[in-house]
Parts: structure tokens; sequence; C-alpha cells
């Protein structure tokens, strides 16, 4: 770490549409395993207004916040980082904002968002709140490598796929400009017959027909994401094949990478641990969720190093392979 | 990337053009599990008439590609339209159980060297006897034990390895027809023994049982 804009970092939003389907626990216990292997990592409580990461991490009672620094009540971002009791892993905390925190306003999010993305962690996780609100996708689209996480229930997988339709639909609207999307929402009605497009694909294949050189761009930087996928709270008799068919899913009917990371068995003992306020691994080693979720953090990383991030990571490792070459 | 109805067959199936039956009766399977009407994996993704259709589709694919006939058929429509190459098609080569028992036809291995049965490995055609034997129309049971002493067989080595008794095979070579089995029996009999003469056995059972076709009837009605 020499200087803060040479370095970079990873961010992960993890996020998951439904709510109780274990964004926050999962978070918290990635972050663990990332910190315990020597790695610095940052956890940020990026549900806005419903922030509790500091419950299940351990943390009652945060002195400082995310808010502090939306209000300027600190200067920088790195000055409302909380350390915890396990080395390596830090945390700003979402408790104890106002209670409208959870409506930021433009300006203060991109702000936010400029400042997380200079941090220098190795590892930031970002706990993003339920729903598929402006905040949540902008959070989630702050980096290409989105994590997403559902139970094998209809109505969390449902909401999966909304919140990964939303985001699909959010950068369409990023990458092209305020009145091309405008002009291709109408023309999306009027071939549907005045009901207004649904399914952002469709979308896609409409600005395609219109303006190849655009569409192929656009499915370009779609295909850039790196987006993963964790099945939670699998119980013994569900079908441990539905992750992979998800992904499936998704690359076949979206053009959307996402690359499945496995399934992290059901266990009551979560329950009691975050009622007691201490972390599942630290209390329950031994138990095949805890397993399952050693076993996500080590495909976690090692799924890193087959598909690096696009970036200057990339650009960096061409010129270390060229430097070799010429030797 | 391709609509879904753009996609022929074999993507849809997530299939390579040189699939085999088997890949494709379990490909479907999986398709089922995602597209199917109650499959949890695609859930609220697709509205009812989408499903529906995929569900064709899917349907459609799975039938013609698991018919010989309609897959060849399909085969050849991608090949003329430039989306397959001939090289990339299906072969079946089906595996042959390989034989236990028989010495003689040892499977597509190296081939096994007996040297007690040298002998009988000259093809019975070069004998002038036996050549004359099975010119003839119809064969006797004399015709067959000629045979079968030019040879050098005995009938006990026949017995043995047949499988049939030695009086069966006596009856045989002396046209006993009220000693002879069903008809059924006979014609197996008959065969295996041709066959262990290494001669033609569909051709030795006609010929002899057309011979004893009369005798047979009679010794039934008496």
């Amino acid at each position: 770490m020499n200087g803060e804009d040479s370095f970079i970092n990873n961010i992960w939003p993890i996020g998951g549409g439904k709510g109780g389907s274990g964004k926050t626990f999962l978070t918290g216990s990635l972050g663990l395993l990332l910190a315990r292997q020597g790695l610095r990592t940052l956890l940020i409580d990026a549900d806005l207004g419903a922030a509790n990461l500091h419950t299940v991490i351990g943390v009652a009672h945060p002195g400082r916040s995310l808010s502090d620094f939306v209000n300027k009540k600190v200067e920088t971002l790195e000055d409302a980082v909380t350390k915890t009791p396990v080395p390596n892993l830090y945390f700003i905390s979402g408790a104890g904002d106002n209670l409208d925190m959870a409506n930021l306003v433009h300006t203060q999010k991109m702000r936010l968002l400029r400042a997380i993305s200079k941090l220098p962690y190795e590892h930031i996780l970002l706990d993003l709140g339920a729903g598929t609100s402006f905040n949540t996708i902008d959070f989630f689209l702050i980096s290409n490598t989105g994590i997403f996480i559902t139970t094998p229930e209809p109505t969390s997988i449902e909401n999966v796929y909304r919140l990964i339709r939303s985001v699909y639909l959010r950068k369409i609207r990023q990458v092209l400009r305020e009145e091309a999307f405008r002009e291709l929402l109408q023309e999306a009605v009027m071939r549907s017959n005045g009901s207004s497009a649904k399914n952002p694909e469709d979308l896609l294949r409409i600005l395609k027909d219109c303006d190849p050189v655009q569409g192929g761009l656009l499915e370009e930087s779609l295909r850039d994401f790196r987006f993963k996928l964790v099945l939670n709270q699998l119980r013994k008799q569900d079908n441990h094949q539905i992750g992979t068919l998800i992904c499936r899913i998704c690359e076949k009917h979206l053009g959307l990478r996402v690359h499945f990371l496995g399934n992290i068995l059901h266990d009551d003992r979560v329950h009691d641990a975050v009622c007691r306020k201490v972390s599942f691994l630290e209390k329950y080693p031994y138990t095949q969720t805890a397993t399952d979720l050693r076993e996500f953090c080590h495909r976690f990383l090692t799924d890193r190093e087959e598909n690096p991030p696009v970036g200057p990571s990339i650009e960096k490792t061409k010129a270390e392979i060229l430097m070799t070459a010429n030797c | 990337m391709k609509s879904f109805e753009e996609q022929n067959y074999y993507e849809m199936l997530d299939l390579t053009t040189s699939a085999s039956p088997f890949d494709i009766r379990h490909a479907y399977k999986t398709a089922l599990q995602i597209y199917g009407d109650d499959a949890p994996a695609s859930y609220s993704f697709f509205s009812r008439d989408e499903r529906a259709g995929i569900l064709a589709n899917l349907e459609r694919a799975f039938l013609t590609l698991i018919s010989d006939q309609g897959r060849i058929e399909y085969d050849r429509s991608l090949i003329t339209a430039g989306l397959m190459q001939e090289n990339e098609q299906y072969r079946s080569a089906p595996k042959k159980p390989i034989p236990l028992f028989d010495l003689e036809e040892t499977g597509n291995v190296t081939r096994m060297v007996f040297p007690h049965t040298e002998k009988a490995i000259i093809p019975p055609a070069e004998f002038p006897v036996i050549r004359d034997i099975m010119s003839k129309d119809s064969l006797t049971g004399q015709d067959l034990r000629c045979i079968r002493m030019e040879l050098g067989i005995s009938l006990e080595q026949i017995a043995e390895i047949i499988k049939v008794r030695r009086g069966l095979l006596t009856a045989i070579e002396e046209d006993r027809c009220e000693e002879l089995p069903s008809m059924l029996h006979l014609k197996s009999f008959l065969r295996a023994y041709a066959e262990y003469l290494r001669l033609d056995s569909n051709e030795v059972a006609a010929r002899y049982l057309k011979q004893v076709s009369g005798g047979l009837q009679r010794a039934k009605e008496s």
C-alpha cells in the first residue's frame, strides 16, 4: 500500500432482493474468514435505514457510522471505520444514523460511492438491503463482481431474479445516454402494442435491431459482469442443483455471467448464534454449515484468480507477462 | 446472444452436435428441471406464454434428435444451412458384448492361438470330399457323418462341446426320424453341429431338414 491512488481493492456488493435470505449473515461470516486468512477486509453496512451488520459481528455500539460521512461530521470515509475484535477486520456501521438515511440524495450517493472505491483495503464487502430501490442497485453496480444470495424458496428466487433484472436495466440506463434510453423505451412500447416492456433483455434485443453498433457495445458491457451466486439455507431435501440451474438460466436468457459458488446448508444454530450475538463460525466451527461457509470462502478466493476482474489489474498482469517475456 | 427461439435444437438443449442419444435424454431431463411448469429454478422468470413456448420447443427438439431418422434429416438441414460441419455428426458405435466361452470368436481383441485345434482351422471347403457333399441340394445324415469323419472329429468331441447327447447325434447321422426331437430343437442342434465343423450352419440345417421333413411328418402321424 503506497498511496491510495495505486491501490486496487476488490469490492463485493452482496444483495439478494428478499429480506431474511442471509445477506448480513453471509457478509459477516465471509468477512471473518477473509480476515482470518490475513487479508485486510472492510465490511460496510449499506443497508441504509435498516442496518444490523454490527449486531452480527459483535460490535454492539460502533462509535462512528456511514451517516457521519454523509452528513460531513467526519472528513473522509476512512475516519468512519471502526475496528472489530478480529484482527484485519474493519467495519463501517450503518447504525445510529438519521431516520431519513434511506432516502439518500443523488449527490450524496455519488460522493459515497466514490469514497468507497478509494478505500485502501484488500476486500470490501457491501451488505446491501432488501428490495430493488435505486440506492440498492447503484451500490450493487459499484463493481462488476456482485454476489447474489438466495434461498431455495420460490419467494426468494422470484426476488433474486427481480434484482438481477433491475441491475440489468440500470446498467442499460447507465450505458445509454438519457435521450437514447427514452427513445428505446418508446420503441419498445410501440412494438409491444402499447404495453410497456417488461424485461430488460427485450430492450437489448430491440436496441440491437435498431442500432446494432450501440446494441453490441451494450451487450459487451453486460458480458463484463462477473456475478456470483450463493444458495443459502438449503435443506437436505431440497434440490442441490438449483443454484447451477439459476446460473444457466441467467447465462442463456440474459447473457449474464453468473458463477455459482456453492450451497450453504440450513442450520437452526445460526439462529442461536444470532440471538446470543456471537459469531456462528466461532461458536459452531464443526458443523456442516460452517464447513460450507469455509468452502464458499475458498471458492470465492480461487474463483477470483481464474477470472480476474476487468480493469487495471489485468493490464498490470499483461505488462508483467511482457516484461518476463522480454527478459 | 441468440434468443431461445432462434437457437437450433442442439443449442436449446445445450448439446454438441456429436451428442449421443444418452446425452440427449440427459439434457432433456435437465432442461425440464429448468423450464418445467413447477421447476423452482426458473420460478417467476418466464411468463406463462413464454414458458409454454419454450417447453413446446424443447419437446420438438427432443423428439427430433432422439429419433434416428429425424436427427439425420435435421443434421442435413443444418449442414446445408452452413450451421454444422459434416464431420461433427454423431456416429453410433454400439458396443458388442465380449463372448466369454466362444473360443473361436475372441471379439475384436487379439486373436488367441489354440495349437490343439489348429487342424480345424483349415477351412472345410478345402477338402474335395466336403466340397462335393456341400454342393448337393439336400444333406442326409450319412453326408454329415462323412464330413465329420473327413475332418477327423469324433462324435464324443462334438457332443461335449455343443452339449448334445451322443445318442441324439447318432440318430441325426442315421436319419432315425422317430428318435429326433422337435423341429425347433433339431434345428438348433444341427446348427451347433455344423458350426463346430466350421460349415455354413444355416445352409446345413436347412438342407438336412428338407431331407428329413418327409420322414418327420410320417413319424408324427404314426
